[in-house]
């Protein structure tokens, strides 16, 4: 059995409205949309529904989305290397970095590189790198914080912290 | 380039130069071949990359390569320009690996024969570097590479990460991308059912044994390689420490059981290694996996100075000529399986010249 508008009498009621006023009486208005807008009533139950579900659905893809994260360089995901064994291109570590880590782990017994590397990365391209690295980094924090990645959030912080302080104290070295 | 290419290859002077013949320890220890991967800034892994990309990529290389001026008998191949034959002689003379010989699309290698230096440009890697020498010199060959990447290093843009360091195609190669091995003969160990015990020790401490000649775990003529499995987490200091400390260890153990063969069946070890040589001396067709194993007996036999009159480097010169692109090459002209298997054994007939035997 439907309810009719309080004020109208004719469109069914689909704006529910609870007011409490200040001692706290609670008195309860059955409207339609029509007349809930003339009196003021904030619209509108169902588009918040929508955004609600728009989340929803944005929190469920943005889940699968990590799974089918793609390198924006060369469009590999991690699946896909996975299954070949290989990586796309040298940005892919960096991007899947929060699985390649624990994947060096079990090849290599470690995840970072120990610090004589045995020939020089000039010191200008290294520091480009770091520079052109700590841009990257920053993007990419604010987009698993964007998709509440929060484990992986925390990695990238880490990892700009360490650049940071490696580029500071190049920079006290030239000085 | 092809002609002078498989003449220069088909000539045996220097065929086995980068082989042990009296460098110390040469009875057990054959090549050391250190091996250098590294990727550019720019460009993405083979896999990923279009034509256009994968020809500008080598053409970049190439001439930043050949501009470096490392040595006066320096080339550059490009190898879908050569022939199938060709191809294989780089192969069999361990310039390039198999999968650069037998590969697509743009590819190359830039080598000097007199330095020992050999790089490939778009194997797995945009770039292998690889220098190789006879005897165990880790040290030297180390030093070697490293003012050979330092110099490239001047002139590309290499891929390079604050944490995950060199950047490769395969993860078991990031890091430092290097690759320490040294080749050795172990013919008592492999008799003696050792050889196994060898593997596991060695997997114990972070280092690969691997047969050098055949596949996967086979191995083929009592050769094998032993190098560093790991590439990260450790510096390339620590890692030559970590082969060098080991191959002292290997050579004293495989002298032992040559001892200790030769003093429980010194006649059934000697009879192995004349027949051996009796076989290579007079056969009047062999292939190439036969010949393989045959010469390893009789290096046993050389280097224990039971076969007198026979050269080590003799022997080094047979293991690389044998095989099939070089007698090919040698003939000058391609051959069936069993044409190859006939001119394999006059070839060594010729070189070991046993009376009645031409």
């Amino acid at each position: 059995m439907s309810v009719y508008c309080q004020r109208c009498q004719k469109e069914t009621a689909n704006v529910h409205v609870t007011e409490i006023n200040d001692s706290g009486v609670k008195a309860e208005l059955h409207l339609c949309e029509e007349c809930a807008k003339s009196k003021g009533v904030p619209p509108v139950p169902s588009s918040t529904v929508f955004a609600l579900f728009k989340e929803l659905m944005e929190k469920t893809s943005s889940v699968s989305r990590a799974r089918d994260r793609q390198c924006p360089q060369c469009g590999m995901t991690f699946g896909e290397f996975k299954s070949k064994g290989r990586f796309g291109c040298s940005h892919d570590y960096e991007v899947f970095q929060s699985r390649v880590i624990p994947l060096l782990e079990r090849i290599h017994g470690a995840s970072e590189n120990a610090g004589d590397e045995g020939a020089a990365a000039p010191e200008p391209a290294a520091a480009d790198a770091s520079a052109g690295e700590l841009k990257r980094l920053r993007k990419d924090l604010q987009r698993v914080i964007k998709n509440e990645e929060y484990e992986e959030a925390a990695r990238i912080r880490d990892r700009i912290q360490t650049l940071e302080k490696q580029l500071r104290e190049g920079g006290d070295l030239d000085g | 380039m092809g002609e002078s290419l498989r003449a220069s290859f088909s000539s045996p002077e220097s065929a086995g130069s980068w082989m042990a013949s009296d460098e110390p320890d040469h009875d057990v220890v054959v090549t050391t071949r250190i091996r250098f991967a590294r990727n550019l800034d720019g460009f993405s892994f083979r896999s990923r990359l279009t034509d256009e990309r994968s020809k500008e990529l080598e053409a970049h290389l190439r001439e930043r390569l050949i501009g470096l001026e490392l040595a006066s008998d320096q080339a550059y191949l490009s190898l879908p320009d050569l022939d199938e034959l060709d191809r294989e002689l780089l192969f069999e003379r361990h310039l390039i690996s198999l999968e650069l010989a037998r590969g697509s699309g743009p590819r190359g290698v830039f080598f000097s024969r007199s330095r020992h230096v050999s790089v490939m440009v778009n194997e797995e890697d945009h770039l292998r570097l690889q220098v190789f020498g006879p005897g165990q010199n880790l040290a030297g060959l180390l030093d070697q590479m490293r003012e050979f990447d330092q110099k490239l290093a001047g002139r590309v843009r290499y891929a390079h990460h604050p944490r995950f360091g060199y950047l490769t195609s395969c993860p078991t190669n990031v890091g430092t991308g290097v690759r320490l091995s040294v080749m050795l003969h172990l013919p008592a160990l492999v008799y003696s059912k050792e050889i196994e015990k060898v593997f596991n020790a060695a997997a114990k401490m972070k280092l690969a044994v691997r047969g050098f000649y055949g596949e996967g775990t086979s191995y083929l003529g009592d050769f094998f390689q032993v190098s560093n499995q790991v590439t990260l987490g450790r510096g390339v200091d620590k890692l030559h420490q970590d082969v060098s400390k080991v191959v002292p260890k290997l050579v004293d153990h495989e002298r032992e059981v040559r001892r200790t063969i030769l003093k429980e069946n010194g006649k059934g070890l000697e009879d192995r290694i004349f027949r051996a040589f009796g076989v290579l001396s007079y056969a009047r067709r062999i292939n190439s996996q036969e010949a393989l194993e045959l010469i390893s007996q009789v290096r046993l036999g050389v280097s224990l100075g039971i076969l007198k009159g026979l050269e080590l480097k003799t022997v080094n010169e047979l293991l690389v000529m044998s095989q099939p692109a070089h007698i090919q090459a040698l003939e000058k002209r391609d051959l069936k399986e069993e044409e190859r298997d006939v001119a394999r054994a006059r070839y060594i007939r010729q070189r070991l010249g046993r009376p009645g035997a031409e």
